[in-house]
C-alpha cells in the first residue's frame, strides 16, 4: 500500500509540475529561450513541485479522514479489546530541559502524571527531568521544583532529576546520557519536550501498541498546540487544529511504517534505539562536520535501517505542545532547525542503506528551509527579467538561438494571472477542504460555529500571507548563514514575553529596506510589475508592526472574546490543558532560587544533601567567593563562581548560618526579612 | 534598641521554625519566647548567633532525607553506526 500511495503521489506531483512548467514557459516573454528564463523555469519547477506535494498530501488526508481513518494505520491493526487487555511494560517518561520556565515545564509534567494516575496505571511509569541548564539560578530552581513535585505527588523514588555536568551534543546527547545510565531498566521511553503534555490514556495505549507490535521502534503522536495567548500563537494554534489534521493524516498515509520522529511526544523502544540510533558526528566539511543538531529525523532513519517500523499516528489524541508566543521566537527557533535540517543533506546523500522514505523525509525537511532562498532567487531572477525587458533593447537574435528568424518577445498578462490563480488554488484549497472537514465531521461548534470558523480562516489566510515573505527572507538568511557555517547559539525558547518596537524594527530593518527598494524599483520600471511585487514587498515593509502587533496577548485575548480562532481546548478545557493554563508555582516567588537555597532551611538541607561529595575548588578562591557572597549576596559573583558555591554543600551550610544572623539591613538580612512574612512560601 | 533586636530575633526563630515545617502555634511561640529569653541571659552580644545555633536542638528539627535524585546506574552502551 505504501508503494502504491507514494508512486501515485510522485506521478501526480510530476504531472502537475509539468503542467505548471508549461504554463510558466508560456508566460515568459522568450518562453525559456535564454539562460535567465531557463533559470526562472528551473526555480519555478522546484517551488511548484514543493507546493504540489503539500496539496496532494492534504487531499489524501481529507480523503482518509472522510473514510473515517486510515485502515492501514498501526492503531487500526488491533481491536480495542485486544489493546486494553495487553499488559503494560516499564516505561520511563523523560523530559530533557534547558533553561526553560520551571513552573510551566513542571506543570505540564504534573498534568501528565495526574492523568496517568487517573488511569490507575501510574506504577508502570517512572519520570526523569534531564537538565542541561548551566546557570545556578536555573538548575537550583529546577531541583527545588522537582523536590516540591515529588512531595506533592508522593513520587519519591519514581520522579528523578538529572543535571548533566557537561552538555555534549545538545538534546540528543542528554537523552543518550539517560539511556547509558538507565536505558537498560526500561522497555520504552516516552520523550517529552519542556512544553509537552500528554494524557494518561494515550500513554498507556501507546505502550500497549508497542507491546503488541514488537517490530515498531518509534510511535509518534501528532501534538496539538495549546495554551496560546498572544495573537501570533493563537493563529498558529488555530491553523494547527484546523488544517493540521488533514496534513498529518495525509503524511501518515504516505509514510505508514516509515514515518519520521519529531523529537518529542513519542514512545521509543529503548533496546533497538540504543543499539542502532547512536549519532556519530558528521565527517564532511563546514556545516556537514560535527555533531548532528536535528537528531530526530536521523534517529527515525536509523531505526528504519535496523528493520524497525516508525509510525506517526494522528489518531492518538491528548498529545499537546505550545507554539512560540511571537514571530521573533519562532524565527529564533527556526535558526536552529534550518541549520539542523540542512545538515541532513549529508546523510541524504551519503548515509548507507537508509530507506527511500526516510531519505525523502530528509529532503522534505531540507526543502522546508531551502525553498525560501529558492523563492528569493526566483523573485530576483524575475526582477532582472522585468528590468531587462524595460531598460534594455530587445534581443531579437539571442545567442542561444541559432535561427535566421528573430525571437519576438511575447507577453501575456492574462496567462500570468491564470498561473498565479492556479498557484493560489494549490496553496489555499487545502485550507478550504479543512473547513469542509470540520463541518462534515460535526466539529463546527469547537471552532465557534460555521461563520466564525470561516471568518477565522480568512483572518488566518491574511496573516499567513503577511508572514510568508518575512519567513522567506529570514529563512534565506539562515540557510546562507548555515551554508557558510556561521556559529550558532543553542538556547531555550522564550515562552512568555511580547516583542518590543525597538527589537522588531532592528530585527526586520534589513528586510524592510530591501523590500522598499525593490518596490520602488518596480514602480519606476513598470506599474504592472509594481503591483506584482506588492504581495511580497508590502508584508516585508510592514514586518516590524506585524511582528509587534501579533505578539500582543491583549489582541489574542480580544480575538478569543469575539470567539475567533477558537480551538476545542479553548472551549472545553481538558484536565491537562487546565493544569498548564495557570501553573501553580513550585518555587517561593519572593526569593531567587539561589537565595532560597541559602535561606530556606528545608531547601538548604536539600541542596546540601545533593551537593557534590568532592569539592573541586581551590580553597583560597572558594573562601574569597564565599566571603563576597556572605557580605554582598550572589550579585557580585559570576556564573562560574555561583555554580561552584551552589554545588558545594559546605559552602551552602556556611551561607545558611551566616544569612540567619546577618544584620537586618544587610543583603541577607533583607532576605530574612522577606521570609519572616507569613505569606512567604 | 533592645526591643528591636529581641523582636527581630523572635521573628527569625518563628520564621525558621515555620520554614522547617514546624506548626507555629501558641505552644511553639511560647517555646520560642523562652529560647530568646534564655539566650538573652548571656547578654545581647552575639545574640543572633547563639540563638540560631540553638534552634535546631531545642526544637528537635530533624531534616528528612531528600528524595532519591536518581536511581542506581545500570550502565548500558549506545552503539554508533559507521560515520557517514
Amino acid at each position: 500500500m505504501a508503494v502504491l500511495r507514494r508512486a501515485t503521489l510522485i506521478l501526480l506531483v510530476l504531472a502537475q509540475t509539468l503542467a505548471g512548467l508549461y504554463g510558466m514557459q508560456s508566460v515568459l516573454p522568450y518562453h525559456g529561450g535564454n539562460l535567465l528564463e531557463k533559470g526562472i523555469l528551473f526555480l519555478f519547477a522546484v517551488l511548484f513541485a514543493w507546493i504540489s506535494v503539500g496539496f496532494w498530501t492534504a487531499l489524501l488526508g481529507f480523503w482518509l479522514r472522510r473514510r473515517g481513518g486510515d485502515p492501514w494505520s498501526l492503531v487500526r491493526r488491533y481491536d480495542a479489546a485486544t489493546v486494553a487487555a495487553t499488559p503494560l511494560a516499564r516505561t520511563a517518561v523523560v523530559m530533557p530541559i534547558y533553561n526553560e520556565p520551571v513552573d510551566r515545564t513542571l506543570a505540564g509534567l504534573r498534568a501528565t502524571i495526574q492523568s496517568l494516575r487517573d488511569t490507575g496505571e501510574l506504577e508502570h511509569f517512572d519520570f526523569y527531568l534531564l537538565s542541561d541548564s548551566r546557570d545556578a539560578q536555573q538548575w537550583l530552581e529546577e531541583r527545588t521544583g522537582w523536590y516540591r513535585l515529588c512531595q506533592e505527588q508522593g513520587l519519591q523514588g519514581r520522579l528523578f532529576y538529572r543535571h548533566r555536568p557537561v552538555n555534549l551534543n545538545f538534546k540528543s546527547g542528554n537523552v543518550a546520557d539517560f539511556l547509558r545510565r538507565w536505558g537498560k531498566d526500561y522497555e520504552y521511553m516516552v520523550v517529552l519536550d519542556a512544553d509537552s503534555v500528554m494524557g494518561g490514556a494515550t500513554l498507556t495505549r501507546m505502550v500497549r501498541h508497542m507491546e503488541l507490535a514488537p517490530k515498531v521502534g518509534i510511535l509518534q503522536t501528532s501534538p496539538s498546540l495549546i495554551n496560546a495567548h498572544s495573537a501570533f500563537a493563537r493563529f498558529q494554534q488555530f491553523a494547527n487544529r484546523v488544517y493540521g489534521p488533514l496534513f498529518t493524516a495525509g503524511l501518515a498515509g504516505i509514510q505508514l511504517g516509515e514515518a519520521a520522529y519529531w523529537g518529542h511526544n513519542a514512545i521509543i523502544r529503548c533496546k533497538p534505539f540504543m543499539e542502532h540510533c547512536g549519532l556519530q558526528h558528521l565527517s564532511g566539511f563546514g556545516l556537514f562536520r560535527g555533531p548532528i543538531m536535528s537528531h530526530d529525523f536521523v534517529e527515525a532513519a536509523y531505526m528504519g535501517r535496523a528493520g524497525y517500523e516508525v509510525w506517526m499516528e494522528p489518531e492518538l489524541d491528548e498529545s499537546y505542545e505550545e507554539s512560540p508566543p511571537t514571530l521573533v521566537d519562532e524565527l529564533t527557533r527556526d535558526r536552529r532547525w534550518a541549520k539542523g535540517n540542512l545538515q541532513h543533506a549529508w546523510l541524504f546523500l551519503f548515509a548507507p542503506k537508509l530507506r527511500f522514505a526516510h531519505r525523502m523525509a530528509f529532503l522534505n525537511g531540507i526543502l522546508s528551509y531551502l525553498s525560501s532562498p529558492i523563492w528569493l532567487a526566483f523573485l530576483i531572477l524575475t526582477s532582472i527579467e522585468a528590468t531587462r525587458l524595460t531598460l534594455w533593447p530587445i534581443d531579437y537574435f539571442p545567442e542561444q538561438q541559432n535561427s535566421m528568424f528573430p525571437a519576438w518577445p511575447e507577453w501575456h498578462p492574462h496567462w500570468a494571472v491564470g498561473l498565479i490563480l492556479s498557484t493560489f488554488f494549490l496553496l489555499f484549497l487545502p485550507k478550504f477542504l479543512a473547513i469542509a472537514d470540520v463541518l462534515l465531521s460535526g466539529r463546527r461548534r469547537q471552532h465557534g460555529g460555521a461563520w466564525r470558523l470561516f471568518a477565522s480562516v480568512c483572518l488566518e489566510l491574511l496573516v499567513s500571507m503577511l508572514l510568508a515573505p518575512i519567513r522567506m527572507l529570514t529563512h534565506s538568511r539562515y540557510v546562507l548563514g548555515a551554508l557558510f557555517n556561521l556559529s550558532l547559539h543553542w538556547g531555550g525558547q522564550n515562552r512568555t514575553d511580547e516583542t518590543g518596537w525597538r527589537e522588531a524594527f532592528v530585527s526586520h530593518a534589513p528586510g524592510t529596506l530591501l523590500a522598499a527598494g525593490w518596490a520602488g524599483l518596480a514602480l519606476w520600471l513598470d506599474p504592472f510589475f509594481f503591483f506584482w511585487s506588492l504581495p511580497v514587498a508590502l508584508p516585508l515593509i510592514l514586518a516590524a508592526p506585524t511582528s509587534v502587533v501579533l505578539s500582543r496577548v491583549a489582541l489574542g485575548e480580544a480575538l478569543r472574546r469575539r470567539r475567533l480562532l477558537l480551538t476545542p481546548e479553548e472551549q472545553r478545557l481538558s484536565p491537562q490543558v487546565d493544569a498548564i493554563a495557570d501553573p501553580r508555582p513550585l518555587n517561593p516567588g519572593a526569593l531567587s532560587a539561589f537565595d532560597a537555597a541559602v535561606v530556606d532551611p528545608d531547601l538548604n538541607h536539600l541542596h546540601r544533601a545533593l551537593a557534590r561529595r568532592r569539592r573541586c575548588l581551590e580553597p583560597e578562591a572558594r573562601e574569597e567567593w564565599l566571603q563576597r557572597c556572605i557580605q554582598h549576596g550572589p550579585e557580585g559573583l559570576n556564573r562560574r563562581q555561583l555554580n561552584a558555591l551552589a554545588r558545594d554543600g559546605e559552602a551552602l551550610a556556611r551561607l545558611h548560618r551566616a544569612a540567619w544572623v546577618a544584620p537586618p539591613d544587610s543583603y541577607w538580612g533583607t532576605r530574612i526579612g522577606l521570609v519572616k512574612r507569613r505569606d512567604y512560601g | 534598641m533592645t526591643d528591636n533586636i529581641v523582636e527581630d530575633a523572635l521573628g527569625r526563630v518563628l520564621a525558621y521554625l515555620r520554614l522547617s515545617g514546624v506548626s507555629v502555634d501558641t505552644d511553639t511561640t511560647r517555646a520560642a519566647l523562652r529560647l530568646v529569653d534564655d539566650t538573652l541571659e548571656a547578654g545581647e552580644e552575639g545574640l543572633l548567633e547563639r540563638l540560631m545555633a540553638a534552634v535546631p536542638e531545642r526544637f528537635g528539627l530533624d531534616q528528612p532525607a531528600p528524595p532519591m535524585l536518581a536511581p542506581p546506574v545500570h550502565h548500558g552502551s549506545i552503539h554508533y553506526p559507521r560515520r557517514p
